[in-house]
């Protein structure tokens, strides 16, 4: 009996044959179905929220930034003018005193506008109000919405500054004299407006519209290194039509080359990239800044194609200039320590660059020539023709060393989208850079 | 409602249409569930992912080849799934050894006779050969695959794929005998 008999004997047997079912199959079915709708569902919605709240941020972000850049700058240069006179009359001197043994920026000047309440440590709470978190979305709620009130009072507030009469209650002033070692939210009435309104401390330190500066060191974790049979060069063939022919004419040494696959060893190195940069970030809420700069970064790439006529080496420097533009959001803080997220993206131009190639071997007989050796070497400026983007996205870390100078480093990747440049860079052939990133920051 | 008509309403997620199409076809893929399992539980587990697959996944059938066997397939794929899943288990029971030369002696009578035997003990004696055996039998009787396919679906060599199914072929052989012979004795 073949294999075949047996198929068919069996097939037969057992086609259309029903075995009974158990007893709850579809109801079972039917819950796992509405459950996996269900996941789905979610899945779907957190999907589209994440990508809506991502949109907004970046939304508002760009609007906020690019709006009115210099504001905030004259914002505080006239905070201070006007300001300045009432200082020592709005905070007693021994209250300046006892609030300027705590560390940390204590008293800021105030104006009649926005009035920050000193800042004190402990958890004694003498204002009326509750307290709500800053960094909880109902206190990023609130001290966006904050914010907003005060920048369209703030042109009134000053016309009328010269009026207004703050008094610190006597409460208060008491408490401080004791120099309590206490965390504190000062309730400061301004006579006139009959406002009343809270500062936790801490957000003085880090409030909406705080400048950070930065200077920082970029570089790649990874390089990127190649060996092939066929040869290599670093001029791509993604090139524009007009560059194709220069190709086929600087590459006629890796045409002859390429007669000889067999005996061929082709390297290409791409060096990891490195790059120092110094950013400006600005405060949009309490923990989520906008930052932007200039970024330089230095491309180095060498090939060698090998055989046993030819060695041909290429080598290859970049220098870029960028400008990034990340939104860098606080997740949480340990202690002193903090640590946030970052998304963004940077376009970079090319500043200078050049190629270099030496050429040296022997030419086969079967061009008709003697078998004698030479050398040649070429030194070209280029400059690739379009701009390099990139997303990146990374976690970091940023802890104070001095006052308000913070150091920081980040951790992440880049991914760098086809520029079809005619220069093979890391960004071409490597397309996702993971990089580490330090710096040190200044907050103004 | 035709299975075409069943197929666009479950497309939409239509809940009569899932029962309906449950209903048609789980027995029958129950069988086959069951010829590619030892242990009821599993055949049931398997059913149950299978008809979860099939609900998920039914966007995918284009509506040009038959419904059944699209549906099939998606029951064979779970099972092989989920004999690669326990496939360690039963690496040190059986099977990965070749055939030693008496083994390959054919007996006189090479016939495999289930004529007369109730479809039920047809799959029951399938069911029953070890797992790697069973699973080589399925893919080489009723799924119709050459044994280098199947060598490679099971990330093993064509060689011991013939070896299991010939080993498969002989257990069967002496079940089937034996049933025949208990049939005749109860007849007397």
């Amino acid at each position: 009996m073949s294999d075949n008999d047996i198929r068919k004997e069996f097939q037969s047997k057992l086609s259309g044959f029903e075995a009974p079912l158990p007893p709850d199959g579809w109801e079972s079915v039917e819950r796992s179905l509405r459950t996996t709708a269900a996941a789905r569902r979610s899945i779907r919605r957190r999907w589209y929220a994440g990508s809506v709240a991502a949109v907004l941020i970046l939304l508002v972000g760009s609007i906020l930034f690019f709006q009115n850049p210099m504001e905030s700058v004259e914002t505080m240069v006239s905070e201070t003018a006007s300001t300045s006179p009432f200082t020592g009359s709005i905070i007693d001197p021994e209250i300046e005193m006892a609030s300027e043994s705590i560390s940390g920026p204590v008293v800021r000047p105030v104006e009649a506008g926005r009035l920050l309440a000193a800042r004190s440590s402990g958890k004694t709470k003498t204002g009326k109000q509750p307290l709500v978190r800053s960094s909880s979305p109902e206190g990023m709620l609130a001290a966006w919405m904050k914010r907003e009130k005060l920048q369209g009072e703030d042109v009134e507030k000053k016309m009328d500054a010269t009026m207004l009469q703050p008094v610190v209650k006597p409460g208060e002033k008491k408490a401080n004299q004791k120099g309590e070692a206490s965390y504190e939210e000062e309730t400061i009435t301004v006579r006139g407006s009959e406002e009343i309104l809270l500062a936790e401390a801490g957000t003085a330190e880090r409030g909406q519209g705080t400048l950070l500066l930065a200077v920082n060191g970029r570089g790649g974790l990874t390089g990127y290194q190649q060996t092939v049979n066929t040869p290599m060069t670093l001029r791509s063939t993604s090139a524009t039509p007009e560059n194709k022919y220069m190709m086929s004419e600087a590459n006629k040494d890796l045409q002859i080359q390429s007669t000889n696959v067999a005996n061929n060893v082709s390297e290409m190195e791409h060096d990891q990239p490195v790059s120092f940069g110094i950013t400006v970030s600005k405060y949009l809420l309490d923990d989520l800044s906008i930052e932007t700069g200039l970024v330089y970064s230095y491309l180095h790439s060498k090939t060698r194609n090998i055989n046993n006529n030819f060695k041909v080496e290429e080598v290859q420097n970049l220098h870029y200039l960028g400008i990034p533009l990340n939104v860098n959001y606080n997740i949480f803080s340990l202690k002193r320590l903090n640590v946030y997220a970052s998304v963004g993206g940077m376009i970079e131009k090319d500043l200078y660059g050049e190629f270099r190639k030496e050429k040296e071997g022997q030419v086969t007989a079967n061009f008709n020539t003697s078998s004698e050796g030479t050398e040649e070497k070429e030194i070209t400026k280029i400059s690739q023709r379009n701009p390099q983007i990139s997303v990146n996205a990374g976690v970091g870390l940023s802890y104070p060393i001095y006052d308000r100078l913070r150091v920081y480093g980040k951790v992440g990747g880049a991914y760098y989208f086809d520029a079809k440049n005619q220069y093979k860079t890391i960004y071409s052939d490597r397309k996702i850079v993971m990089d580490i990133n330090v710096g040190l920051r200044y907050e103004f | 409602m035709d299975d075409s008509q069943l197929v666009i309403a479950c497309k939409k997620q239509d809940r009569n249409a899932q029962k309906v199409l449950y209903e048609r076809y789980a027995p029958m893929m129950m069988a086959v569930c069951l010829r590619y399992s030892g242990e009821e539980e599993t055949a049931r587990d398997l059913l149950h992912d299978g008809f979860i697959r099939v609900f998920t996944q039914i966007g995918s059938f284009s509506g040009k080849g038959s419904f059944e066997g699209w549906l099939r397939r998606i029951f064979v794929n779970l099972a092989l799934e989920n004999y690669r899943k326990e496939k360690q288990k039963y690496r040190f029971m059986e099977e990965y050894s070749y055939i030693n030369a008496d083994e390959l002696e054919t007996p006189a009578d090479d016939a495999l006779d289930i004529e007369n035997i109730p479809r039920e003990e047809v799959l029951d004696m399938i069911r029953n050969l070890p797992p790697g055996y069973r699973t080589v039998f399925n893919m080489y009787i009723f799924e119709e695959m050459s044994h280098k396919e199947i060598a490679e679906v099971l990330g093993i060599n064509e060689a011991a794929s013939r070896s299991q199914f010939f080993r498969a072929k002989n257990m069967l052989r002496k079940k089937i005998s034996a049933i025949l012979h208990n049939d005749k004795r109860q007849v007397q």
